[in-house]
């Protein structure tokens, strides 16, 4: 089914189903898997100078390492091959499409929060942006399966 | 160990979209031991129908054998693979509906579909596509080839 996956992670529980699902394939598929998470633009650095601004990036990006790691090491007997990787892209689906062109990723696994009604046409959805734009196969998981 | 996928939708529209889908469908199932359904909805609404549309019974009638022989042709492919395949065709209002419907009473844990075309925005304002209406309602996992 894919050499490659691709599992973006927004340390929600969708993304964990998402997981879940994408360790099932790899595991059955004897695929390498990728965690990756974007930070965005959403950290707030308003009124911080440059130095603090560059720290509270840092400490971001730390905490979603240590988190991709977790998830990493609590899946060691899965015997999946699992990397980890942090971007930083102001747009998560930019992010997450250029990643996948990058890295060869020929199945893209995302749990999708589904919004409907209004908080939809307000917020979009990341999900819904991966698929309109991505070149490889996307797997969308819910959070009911 | 439980199988990654049990049941595996793929509405068919005789585009090559679906058929794309199809195509994917059938190894997957073969590698995960799954069986495939394939649907094909005759919609009854004219504008921007993802399935054929058909008014007049005796107008279903001719479309159903048309489709009829379709899916006789796919089920002989994929039982040919070793793939237990279903064919199904129902009449409908709306494809995303009946597709929705379907994977709910069939206790579908895969639907696979091909994104084929982009709307124009002004499309998209009236005419949710069909595409995207089973993918934000959809229980189930959907895998959307490009």
């Amino acid at each position: 089914m894919a050499q490659n996956i691709l599992v973006p992670h927004d340390f929600t529980d969708f993304g964990d189903i998402a997981f879940k699902k994408a360790i099932e394939i790899a595991k059955k598929f004897n695929s390498k898997l990728t965690l990756l998470t974007v930070i965005g633009s959403d950290i707030d650095t308003s009124g911080m100078n440059l130095t603090r601004a560059q720290e509270a990036h840092d400490e971001e990006e730390n905490k979603a390492k240590d988190f991709l790691n977790k998830i990493k090491n609590s899946n060691q007997m899965e015997n999946v091959n699992i990397s980890v990787n942090i971007i930083h892209n102001s747009s998560v689906v930019d992010g997450i499409l250029s990643f996948a062109d990058n890295n060869n990723i020929d199945l893209i696994v995302i749990g999708s929060h589904g919004r409907s009604g209004f908080k939809k046409l307000v917020l979009g959805s990341v999900a819904s942006g991966v698929v309109t734009k991505a070149k490889c196969p996307v797997l969308i998981t819910k959070k009911s399966t | 160990m439980t199988s990654v996928f049990k049941n595996i939708l793929v509405p068919f529209n005789g585009t090559k979209g679906s058929q794309k889908a199809f195509n994917k469908a059938v190894p997957l199932a073969t590698s995960v031991n799954a069986s495939i359904f394939i649907l094909t909805c005759i919609e009854k609404r004219q504008i921007f129908s993802f399935f054929k549309f058909k008014a007049s019974n005796e107008e279903f009638e001719k479309e159903r054998k048309i489709i009829e022989k379709q899916h006789i042709e796919m089920k002989t492919f994929a039982q040919e693979k070793g793939v237990v395949c279903s064919s199904n065709i129902v009449e409908g209002d709306h494809a995303s509906s009946e597709i929705l419907n379907f994977a709910d009473k069939h206790k579908i844990d895969l639907i696979i579909m091909a994104r084929t075309k982009f709307s124009s925005h002004k499309e998209r304002i009236h005419y949710q596509s069909t595409l995207e209406d089973v993918f934000r309602n959809t229980a189930c996992p959907i895998l959307i080839l490009v």
